[in-house]
C-alpha cells in the first residue's frame, strides 16, 4: 500500500447550531487519508458522518483546513465544490438514496450524464460497471423492485461511474443484514484494489472493522489514539 | 433530456396531485378562450352589422368638415372632380366593393296639414341599396329611376298620416337663413330599429341633397370593401395617393365612428382579462403549491442528487420542467377543448336571450382567434412554469446534509 495522502484534514473543527446552542461535532481534528482503504470508527455520535460530509465536499467545516487534489475546499465556492463530488468523488449513503423514478441504469449514469463520454461510451462503462457489481440483468429495474442489497450495489455502482478517485461510504452496510453487507464490503474492497480509487468508509460494525486494517478512531470529536 | 424524464415521472408519481393541477389550467384556459372566442363572435357581428347599416368600412371628408362639426355643412364638400379622383384611385383596389356618396340633411317636411322636424341624408339610390340601415316595411327604398322618390321612418309616417305616394315637401335651411325646398313623394316606409329614429328619419336621392344644397358636389363618400380585414391596407394605400393626388381629405374608418363600439369592446376586453388574470393567479398558486409539496417529499433525493454533483442550475431546471409540462399539457388539453366547444355549439343550437338593443334571441356561438388561443395559452403556461421557480429555488437550495439527515 502506497503512502501517498488522498485527503488532509487539518485542525478541523465544526459545530452545528441548534437554535442559540452550538453542538460541537468535530473538535480539532487532524488527519491524514491515505491512498487505499480506511475506516473512520467510534460510537454513534462521535462525528463519523461530519467528517466524512466535510471530507466528501459536502459540507464546510466551522474552522480548519481540508486538502484534495492540493486545494483546500473550504476555498471553494459551492459550484467548485459540486463540480468536484460529481468528478472526483462518489458517494454511499446508509439509506442508499437512490432517485426512486429512475432505472438502475439511469441512476447509474446521471453522474457521467454531463460528461464527455459519447452515449455509446457511457453505455459501455454503465453495463460494465453493473455487471461487476452483479446486476447487469437489473439495468431496466426500478429501485422499489429490489432488495436492499441490490440498491446498495446500484449505490456503489453510480458511485463508480464517474471513474472516482474517492469513494466515501458512510455506514453503507447499516441497514443491511451482516450477510449482505459483507458481500458489499467484498465489493468495495475488490474495487478499490481493481480502480485504485481510496474508499473511506464510516462504520462501528465490528465485521468492517475487522476487515480494514487502516483505522482511523474518533470519540467526541477527536482523534482517539487508544 | 433526463430532466424531463425525472419531471415527467414524478408528475406520474403523483398523479392524484397532477391530475388536479391539471384540471385547475384546463378550466381556466378553456374559460378564458370561451370568453375570448364569445366576445369575438360579438365584435366581428357587432363590427358587421355597424360597416353594413351605417358606416361602411371608412368614410372620406373634405378636409375640415370633422371640425366644423356641423353635420349638414356643404363648406367642406367635395367637388364632381375630386370624387372622381377619388373613384379613379379607389378602382385600382379590387378590395373595394363600392363607393356611396352622401350629404346629410336637416331640415322640415311638410304636408298640407302638418310639418315636422326630420333628420336624414340623401344618398346614391343604387349604392345605397346595399346599405342594411332600415327595413323596408312599405314600397321600395330610394329608387334608383326616380330621384323624387323618399323614404321616411314608420313612425314619421304614422304621426302625418303618410301612405306611399304622400306629396312631401322637404325644406333645409340655407346658409341665408332662408329655406330651401322639394317637393318629393314617399316611395318607402321603413323600420329603423330605435324609435327615436322611426319618428324622424326621411331619405332621399343625392339629386335631392345637391339641389337643396345648390351644388354638385358630395359631402362625403363610404367605402365598402369586400372584406373587413382589408381596410387598413386600403385606407394606407389611399391615403397615400390621395396625398400624392394633392388632394386635401380626411378619413374616418367605422371603428372610429362608434365611440360606444370601442367602449363596449374595450370593457369586454377588460373584464376578460381580469378574468384572465384570476385564473393565472389561482394556477400560479395550485402549480406552486402542488411542485412545492413534492420537491419537501423529495427533500432527500434532491439532497441525494446535489450531494453526487449536481449543480443547483440543474436542480431548478428539473423542478421548471414539472411546471413547463403541467402547463403544456394542460394548455394543448384547454386549447383542444375549447375548439371542441366551438365545434359543438356550431352543431347545436344553444339560444341566449336577446341582448338589450336587440328584439330575437341570439344563438350562443364563439370564434376562436389564434392570436388569443396563442396569447392566453402562452401566458397560462408560462405562468405554470413561472410559478415552480420558488418551489424550485428552494430545491436547489436544499441544505445537503440535513436533506441526508432525513433520507
Ligand atoms: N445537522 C445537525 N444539527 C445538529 N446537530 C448535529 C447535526 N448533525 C450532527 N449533529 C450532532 O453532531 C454530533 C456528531 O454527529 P455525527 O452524525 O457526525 O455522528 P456519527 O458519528 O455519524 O453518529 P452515527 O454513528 O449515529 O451516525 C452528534 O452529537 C450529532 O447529534
Ligand atoms: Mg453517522
Amino acid at each position: 500500500m502506497s503512502d501517498e495522502i488522498v485527503v488532509k484534514v487539518e485542525n478541523l473543527h465544526k459545530s452545528y447550531s441548534m437554535g442559540k446552542v452550538k453542538v460541537p461535532a468535530l473538535r480539532g481534528l487532524s488527519y491524514n487519508f491515505k491512498e487505499g482503504f480506511t475506516v473512520v470508527a467510534g460510537a454513534s455520535g462521535s462525528g463519523k458522518s461530519t467528517l466524512l460530509n466535510i471530507v466528501g465536499c459536502l459540507d464546510l467545516p466551522s474552522e480548519g483546513h481540508v486538502y484534495l487534489q492540493g486545494n483546500d475546499i473550504a476555498e471553494m465556492d459551492e459550484a467548485a465544490r459540486s463540480r468536484l463530488r460529481r468528478s472526483h468523488i462518489g458517494f454511499i449513503f446508509q439509506s442508499f438514496s437512490l432517485i426512486p423514478v429512475l432505472s438502475v441504469y439511469d441512476n447509474t449514469e446521471y453522474p457521467i450524464l454531463r460528461s464527455a463520454l459519447s452515449k455509446s461510451e457511457r453505455k459501455e462503462r454503465i453495463m460494465r460497471i453493473l455487471e461487476d457489481v452483479g446486476l447487469g440483468e437489473y439495468a431496466h429495474r426500478f429501485p422499489r423492485e429490489l432488495s436492499g442489497g441490490q440498491m446498495q450495489r446500484v449505490a456503489i455502482a453510480r458511485a463508480l461511474a464517474a471513474h472516482p478517485k474517492l469513494i466515501i461510504a458512510d455506514e453503507p452496510t447499516a441497514n443491511l443484514d451482516s450477510k449482505t453487507g459483507e458481500k458489499i464490503l467484498e465489493l468495495l474492497g475488490r474495487i478499490q484494489k481493481e480502480q485504485g480509487a481510496s474508499v473511506i468508509i464510516a462504520s462501528h460494525d465490528g465485521n468492517v472493522l475487522e476487515r480494514i486494517s487502516t483505522k482511523l478512531f474518533i470519540r467526541d470529536g477527536e482523534v482517539c489514539n487508544d | 433530456m433526463i430532466e424531463t424524464k425525472i419531471a415527467v415521472r414524478n408528475l406520474i408519481a403523483n398523479s392524484r396531485r397532477t391530475l388536479l393541477t391539471l384540471l385547475i389550467i384546463v378550466v381556466g384556459l378553456t374559460a378564458v378562450l370561451f370568453i375570448a372566442g364569445y366576445i369575438n363572435m360579438v365584435r366581428v357581428g357587432f363590427g358587421e352589422l355597424l360597416i353594413g347599416e351605417k358606416y361602411s368600412h371608412f368614410q372620406i371628408y373634405k378636409k375640415g368638415f370633422l371640425d366644423t362639426n356641423e353635420p349638414t355643412s356643404m363648406a367642406y364638400s367635395l367637388s364632381p372632380e375630386e370624387t372622381a379622383k377619388i373613384e379613379e384611385i379607389l378602382s385600382a383596389r379590387e378590395e373595394v366593393n363600392f363607393i356611396l356618396p352622401r350629404i346629410n340633411l336637416h331640415g322640415m317636411v311638410g304636408t298640407t296639414e302638418d310639418s315636422k322636424i326630420f333628420l336624414g341624408y340623401s344618398a346614391d339610390p343604387f349604392y345605397e341599396s346595399f346599405m342594411t340601415y332600415g327595413t323596408i316595411e312599405q314600397g321600395i327604398k330610394l329608387d334608383m329611376d326616380d330621384p323624387y322618390q323618399c323614404v321616411v321612418g314608420k313612425g314619421l309616417a304614422k304621426k302625418m298620416g303618410l301612405d306611399l305616394g304622400a306629396e312631401l315637401l322637404i325644406q333645409v335651411p340655407n346658409e341665408g337663413g332662408g329655406l330651401e325646398a322639394e317637393l318629393v313623394s314617399v316611395g318607402g316606409i321603413a323600420n329603423f330599429g330605435p324609435e327615436e329614429l322611426n319618428n324622424t328619419a326621411v331619405l332621399t336621392s343625392i339629386d335631392i341633397g345637391r339641389s337643396l344644397n345648390y351644388t354638385d358636389n358630395n359631402q362625403y363618400l363610404l367605402v365598402m370593401l369586400h372584406e373587413t380585414q382589408y381596410l387598413e391596407d386600403v385606407l394606407a394605400y389611399l391615403k397615400d395617393e390621395v396625398a400624392r393626388a394633392g388632394l386635401d381629405l380626411e378619413f374616418r374608418t367605422w371603428v372610429e365612428m362608434d365611440p360606444f363600439y370601442q367602449k363596449v369592446m374595450r370593457d369586454y376586453t377588460f373584464q376578460l382579462n381580469l378574468i384572465a388574470g384570476i385564473f393565472l393567479f389561482v394556477i400560479l398558486l395550485a402549480v406552486s403549491n402542488t411542485i412545492y409539496m413534492s420537491i419537501v417529499e423529495r427533500t432527500p433525493e434532491i439532497g441525494t442528487l446535489r450531494a453526487i454533483g449536481i449543480s443547483r442550475l440543474e436542480i431548478i431546471r428539473t423542478i421548471l420542467k414539472e411546471g413547463l409540462i403541467l402547463g403544456i399539457i394542460g394548455v394543448s388539453i384547454g386549447v383542444g377543448l375549447a375548439y371542441l366547444i366551438q365545434i359543438l355549439l356550431r352543431v347545436v343550437y344553444v339560444e341566449l336571450p336577446p341582448p338589450p338593443s336587440l328584439t330575437n334571441p341570439i344563438r350562443l356561438a364563439i370564434g376562436l382567434r389564434v392570436k388569443d388561443v396563442f396569447m392566453y395559452s402562452g401566458l397560462l403556461a408560462g405562468c405554470s412554469t413561472f410559478a415552480t421557480l420558488f418551489p424550485g429555488l428552494k430545491a436547489a437550495n436544499t441544505n445537503i446534509v440535513s436533506a441526508l439527515r432525513h433520507a
